[in-house]
């Protein structure tokens, strides 16, 4: 575990991570204030559930992917992977101890936004605390189910390309699945393309992990049958996703 | 030769260089060859060329990072490449470096490599000058070779950068902790102030032996014949 040990220790002294810690930590918490919730108090615990949430993302997309790029790319020029290869250490382990430590840093940051969004903005009543509390859970696995391989393929695209290109990629892939995706399919209602339909159909549908109208709305957990099958649509494009990082990720420039 | 000691072997026919991955078309580019097998044992060995003759990439091939044309090259021991491009992230300091690649003993004798060669392990790499970058890279080799095991230590111009007190401490560190490993160091001709035990040359495109008397070799002829 070395490698992980020299990357972690390489991201903590880098100290970027405390700024979106620090945002996670806070805007939860002052920003509904700055809307004008006193004319419905009863919104203000859903907001601080939604910013959180929305604040993960963003550390998602615009820390840990770029974090996951950089160290690919800087790792594999700098000769680090090559001296790991020559220790013995494959490449799925290389990429698996990168992967670990930017998702070591990035767990405290899930976990802070669990907290917050379980714990400060749960409903008094009983039956509702208690979908609050699964469907909560059920947001963290589908998060993971889309960030934890989107983080591999940077960190893979990292080292084959450089860290910009590999950011743009993966930052691209994310946003596309996430609100593109959407915009498809409103064109896809009023016109019959078959060449858009099938891009549709193969499309990533990160969307589906994204439970914060959920929560806002207060609808509810997910269902045990319909949770299943996203989760296993999300996991059969994870390990799609990790099988093309695999692919990609090399040792040296 | 006992079995348990370190070992690099080179058979004869053993070609390096590059192919192309993609167009297999592509002709081969042939660096050096072996017209005789080279055994390389506990010790010291220089391995000197000119720039482009295939220095870096013999290392490479031996360490299994790129693949060998022709002939398969077996090492005995664990195998160690540090490159002359190996480079840690600037702002990690040599202390931070060594206490996430070693533990216990290796840490213990990474810090004192560190004081006797005189790198301070509280600047930041970044800030380090190049020689400075050099100690780090040539503590973290000499460091992992601190345990049990034979150990193959392949080094790519380890001493460019560094100034001559250090080298001389490097030497006598090697001197110290010679038993178990072999070293094959990549050094340009002129830099004289090397032991070895033995030394290989890439001339003309082919990989020799040099022999070397009482430890040390004739630099002007090796000079000479590497022209």
């Amino acid at each position: 575990m070395e490698l992980y040990k020299l990357t972690l220790a390489s991201i903590l002294s880098r100290k970027t991570f405390a700024i979106f810690a620090f945002l996670i930590l806070t805007l939860p918490f002052a920003l509904p204030m700055m809307t004008p919730w006193e004319s419905k108090p009863s919104l203000l615990e859903p907001a601080r559930a939604q910013m959180a949430w929305m604040l993960l993302w963003t550390a998602a997309i615009g820390w840990l992917l770029f974090q996951g790029a950089t160290i690919g790319d800087r790792w594999a020029s700098h000769g680090i992977l090559e001296y790991f290869k020559t220790l013995g250490v494959s490449r799925w382990r290389q990429m698996g101890q990168l992967w670990l430590s930017c998702f070591t840093v990035f767990a405290g940051m899930m976990v802070i936004t669990f907290i917050i969004s379980t714990f400060t903005a749960m409903p008094g009543d009983a039956v509702e605390a208690r979908h609050w509390l699964v469907t909560n859970l059920q947001y963290v696995l589908l998060f993971l189910l889309v960030i934890a391989p989107l983080l591999a393929l940077s960190i893979a695209l990292g080292t084959r390309f450089n860290g910009a290109a590999a950011y743009a990629v993966t930052i691209g892939i994310a946003l596309y699945g996430l609100f593109g995706i959407g915009y498809l399919e409103v064109f896809l209602a009023d016109n019959d393309n078959p060449v858009l339909n099938v891009l549709y159909l193969v499309s990533p549908h990160y969307h589906l992990s994204d439970l914060t109208s959920r929560l806002v709305f207060k609808l509810g957990a997910i269902e045990a049958a319909e949770l299943t099958r996203i989760a296993a649509y999300l996991g059969g494009l994870a390990l799609l996703t990790v099988g093309v990082s695999y692919q990609f990720f090399r040792e040296g420039k | 030769m006992n079995a348990s000691d370190p070992a690099i072997l080179l058979p004869q026919g053993l070609r390096i260089g590059y192919r192309s991955r993609f167009r297999k078309t592509t002709p081969e580019t042939v660096l050096a060859t072996t017209e005789t097998p080279i055994e390389l044992g506990n010790g010291r060995h220089l391995l000197l060329a000119r720039n482009g003759r295939g220095k870096t990439t013999l290392l490479k091939t031996i360490a299994g990072i790129i693949p060998s044309l022709t002939g398969k090259i077996s090492c005995r021991g664990i195998v160690q490449f540090v490159d002359e491009d190996l480079r840690f992230d600037g702002e990690l300091k040599p202390r931070q470096i060594f206490s996430a690649l070693f533990k216990n003993g290796q840490r213990a004798f990474a810090m004192e490599m560190a004081e006797r060669i005189e790198l301070d392990i509280e600047k930041p790499y970044g800030k380090l000058s190049k020689g400075n970058r050099q100690k780090v890279g040539l503590i973290v080799a000499e460091a992992r070779t601190r345990h049990n095991g034979p150990q193959v230590l392949l080094l790519d111009e380890p001493f460019s950068g560094l100034d001559f007190a250090a080298r001389d401490k490097v030497d006598q560190i090697w001197s110290e902790h010679a038993e178990g490993i072999v070293r094959l160091v990549c050094v340009h001709p002129d830099e004289p102030t090397l032991k070895a035990d033995s030394a290989i040359a890439i001339r003309e495109g082919k990989l020799e032996q040099i022999e070397v008397h009482n430890g040390t070799l004739d630099w002007l002829e090796t000079r000479t014949s590497l022209n």
